[in-house]
Parts: C-alpha cells; structure tokens; sequence
C-alpha cells in the first residue's frame, strides 16, 4: 500500500489531536466496569418478573435482527443469472455452509440443519463486532446511558440462551434419528456383560450426563466469558492509554477477530454436538 | 463466647472462599492440557487422513467431554463452597 | 474482624500479581511451543510458509485466551469497584487470583499444543488446511473450556 506525503501529514495531524485532546480534556473513568445494566422493570403498569429485561441487550439484539432481514429480504428479491456483487457473496456464505453441514452430517442430513447454523453464525459474528461502531452520544448529559452499540453476547441471557437452543436440538434429533431407547442406552455403555445379561454401567452413565451439561454450560459460557472480558479489555485499556490511538487496534484485534473466531466455533460446535448426537 | 463464635464462622467462610478459589484453579489445569493434548493428536490424525476428519473430530470431541468432567467437578465443588457454606 | 484498608489494598495488589504472573506462564508455553513447531514445519516446506504462518497466527490468537483472562481478573482487582472490607473478602480476593492464575495454565499449554500439530500438519498436507483449522479451533475451544470456569468462579469470588 502506498501512502503520499499528504496523507502522512494527515495521519500525523490526527494523532497529535488525539494526543493533545487525551492529555488535557479525557479523564480517567472506568466505573462503566462496574455499573450494572439499565434494566425495565415495569411496562404499562406491569411489573416483569425475573427482575426486568436488559434493555440495551434486547434493543441491539433486534437491531441487528431488523438489519440481517431486511438485508437478506433485499438480496433475495430480484435473484438474477448474472449476479449483483451482494447477491454473489450471499450464494457464496450458503453454499459455504451448505457444503460444511453436508460434509459434518452427510448429504441429505446436512441441509436441514443449514438454516441454523448458518444463521447462529451471522448473527453472532454480527453480534461481536457491534462494539466496533464508535457510539458516543451516551455520554452526553441527557441521553440515557443504554442508548448505545453494545455487544448483545456479552449478556449471559443471550449465550446462555443460544447454548439451550443447540442443547435441546442436539438431544431431539438424537431422539428422532435414533429413538429413545438406544439414545437412552448410549450414555451408559460400554454394558457390564455378566452372561447373556446386560447391566447398565452407572458409573459411565453419571459421567456423560455430567458431560452433556457441562458441554451446554462451557458452549455458552465460552462466547459470554470471551465477549465480556474484551469489551473489559478495551475499555481499560483505552482509558489508560487516554483513548489515543489504541482503541482502533484493540476493538479490530478483540471485536472483530476475536469474535469472528468465536462466532466460527460456536457455530461449528452447534453443528458437531447435533453430529455427535445423530451418528452411531 | 459469642463474639468467639462469629470469628469462628467468619474464618470457616474465608476459608471456604480461598478454597474455592484453588479448587477451581488447580482443577482447571488437568483438562487443559488433556484436552489440549487430544486436539493436538487430532489435527495430526486429520492430517494423515484427511477424508476421515468428521470421525475423527467426533472421537475427539467425545473424549474431550469425558476428559472435561474433572474439570466440572471442580467446578461443582467451587459453586459449592462458595455458596453452600 | 476488624481489617485495614491498607490490608486489603495488600490483597488485592497480590491476588492481582498471582493472577498474572501465574497465568501466564500456560499460555506463553503453548505460544513458544507452537511457533516451534510452526518453524520446524517451514524448514521442512519453505514453500507452505504462508499457509503455516496463517494457521500458527489463529492459533495462537485462541491459545492467547486464558492469559487474556488472566489480564481481565488484573485489572478487575486493580481498577474494577473496591470490596468491602473483612476477613472474608480478603481471602475471596487471594482466591481470585490463584484461581484465574493457576486455571489458565493447563488451557494454554493444551491450545498450544494443538495449534503446533496442527502447523505440522499443514506441512504434511497444505491441501487438507481448511479442515485442519476447523478441527485445531475446535479442539482449542473445547480445551479451554475450563478456563471459563476458572474464570466463573473468579468473577463471582471478585463480587462475594
């Protein structure tokens, strides 16, 4: 890549700003760690049990809902034979996905579980790197301090619920292909053979029940504790180094590499733990 | 005796916590590397046979779940003398 | 029990030094070990240097994790909200430290582990290579599922 002499002069310009305005005019401030999300609690009159919604999570999350639709419903209406560059890259992440479900869970099998895999990814990754568009009229007096980009993984409810999805997913189509009895007879084999009797081993029983949660526990836990502790990261830093300079690094290294990582193994984990399941 | 008493529950409670601290932390390291060690032989089995990697990552996934579960009783223990105690 | 700011300030500086100085020591095996391997495998095929490279880069961006753990406990001690002050909070402070320290050690050595197989596998077989880092970044996740709990449990003593 090259860069002219003028842009130089640019670059340097900007980053002496950011030098001066740092010193002088940031201060120091990282109670944000600490401060608990802005939560509704009644709505109309009624109070909301659990002890209220997130708002900020719930109004990200359906942003980016809202967005990935209306992107997808715009793509897909006009399909043509020469495609537009948007409708190249859609074909592409389908039949990127439809070729990866199909190779993990054999043809035929793959492409009923395409549909969530692919879109579990999007989302998160989606998700991760909406941290990353600077949002800064919160800190004005005046504007509630919810009213911001803010990753919606890095709220337990969101992973946690995502992780139940993929579990109970896993185990109904465990279920399905395989019936009850043997899926149930699988967690506790290898049998103890006494004869021609077979008695279920209890031992190996206990400890792929224990895996199976601990397998939904660390599935969701992985995205939250990831998502959690870089934007933990991030902001730290950032005030330490007087938002000079750094903040662009660390949200392109955390949010967006990181969290396309993250996004990548969630998925792909949702898809083996449904292969582990349906296969022999 | 009653201030004893509290001293008393105060030091089991401190000592509960600073358990479950190691509990966890020195639980944690066994599986990692086990895991770790199982990934690592599977990347090299996917590398000599590379049409065989779904059943591959299948046994290892498997292995690793079992490899995990001294890990989640470690963790058990810890939710344990957190709260419990 | 009656306990000093000044002790708690103690605890928390050392739980904080714990936390690190432990936790790194895992991952930084595991970075060193990949690249060694990821070195050995470019002597071997010169000409795959930059599909190992890539590899060796992901890798170690996932082996980094726990140590990045043990970075998020630091500096919760450090700058997150001051505890209250007791007998109890000390000790769940210590706690903290050793268990996010010593928890990412075993995950860091394991990620790191399997990352160098799999440079060495992308030496063997350059064309298998998208295969080979869906399997490494797999198992690196699975693996280091118990940093997260390590992690878990520190988040909760850091609050108790």
């Amino acid at each position: 890549m090259h860069i002219s002499k003028k842009q130089k002069y640019i670059l340097a310009g900007i980053i002496l700003v950011e030098i001066i305005i740092g010193i002088f005019f940031i201060k120091i401030d990282m109670s944000a760690i600490a401060e608990p999300p802005a939560k509704l609690k009644h709505i109309f009159g009624f109070a909301i049990p659990m002890n209220g919604i997130n708002i900020s999570t719930i109004l990200n999350t359906w942003l980016i809902m809202v967005v990935l639709i209306l992107s997808s419903w715009k793509i897909t209406r006009h399909l043509t034979p020469v495609p537009s560059r948007l409708q190249v890259i859609a074909e592409q992440y389908v039949s990127a996905f439809d070729k990866l479900c199909e190779e993990v869970l054999g043809s035929g099998k793959g492409r009923k579980y395409m549909p969530m895999v692919s879109t579990l990814f999007i989302f998160i990754l989606v998700a991760n790197s909406i941290g990353a568009i600077p949002s800064f009229w919160h800190i004005f007096s005046g504007f509630p301090s919810w009213l911001k980009f803010d990753e919606p993984t890095k709220d337990l409810n969101t992973t946690l619920g995502f992780g139940l999805l993929c579990f109970l997913v896993a185990h109904i189509s465990g279920i399905y292909y395989k019936g009850f009895k043997k899926y149930l007879s699988e967690y506790f084999e290898p049998m103890i053979e006494i004869g021609r009797l077979r008695i279920p081993n209890l031992f190996m029983g206990m400890l792929n029940i224990v895996g199976e949660f601990g397998k939904t526990i660390s599935h969701s836990f992985r995205l939250f504790g990831n998502m959690l502790g870089s934007a933990i990261i991030i902001l730290v830093i950032s005030n330490l180094t007087k938002y000079i300079v750094m903040p662009v690094f660390l949200n392109a290294f955390f949010g967006l590499f990181i969290g396309a990582i993250q996004a990548f193994v969630f998925a792909m984990l949702a898809l083996v733990y449904v292969s582990v399941m349906i296969n022999e | 005796m009653i201030e004893d008493a509290l001293l008393v529950k105060e030091l089991v409670k401190a000592a509960a916590v600073l358990g479950a601290g190691i509990c966890m932390g020195f639980g944690a390291i066994g599986p990692g590397i086990g895991e770790g060690f199982a990934a690592g032989k599977a990347c090299e089995g996917v590398a000599r046979e590379p049409e065989n990697a779904n059943l591959i990552t299948r046994t290892m996934l498997i292995g690793q779940a079992v490899s995990e579960s001294t890990g989640i009783y470690s963790l058990v223990i810890a939710l344990l003398m957190l709260f419990v105690i | 029990m009656q306990i000093d700011e000044s002790v708690m300030k103690m605890a928390t500086f050392f739980a904080a030094a714990l936390s690190m100085g432990i936790g790194a020591i895992g991952s930084a095996y595991g970075l060193g070990y990949a690249s060694s391997k990821a070195c050995e495998a470019i002597a071997r095929q010169p000409q795959e240097s930059g599909k190992i490279i890539k590899m060796m880069l992901i890798g170690q961006a996932a082996s980094g994790t726990p140590s990045i753990f043990s970075l998020l406990i630091s500096f919760l001690l450090l700058f997150g909200p001051a505890p209250k002050q007791g007998l109890v909070q000390v000790f769940a402070i210590l706690g903290a430290g050793i268990c996010m320290g010593a928890g990412a050690v075993g995950p860091g050595i394991g990620a790191g582990f399997a990352n160098a197989e799999a440079c060495d596998g992308v030496a063997r077989m350059p064309d298998s290579e998208t295969t080979l880092l869906r399997v490494m970044l797999m198992g690196q996740a699975v693996s280091q599922s118990t940093s997260i709990y390590a992690l878990v449990i520190a988040f909760l003593l850091t609050i108790v």
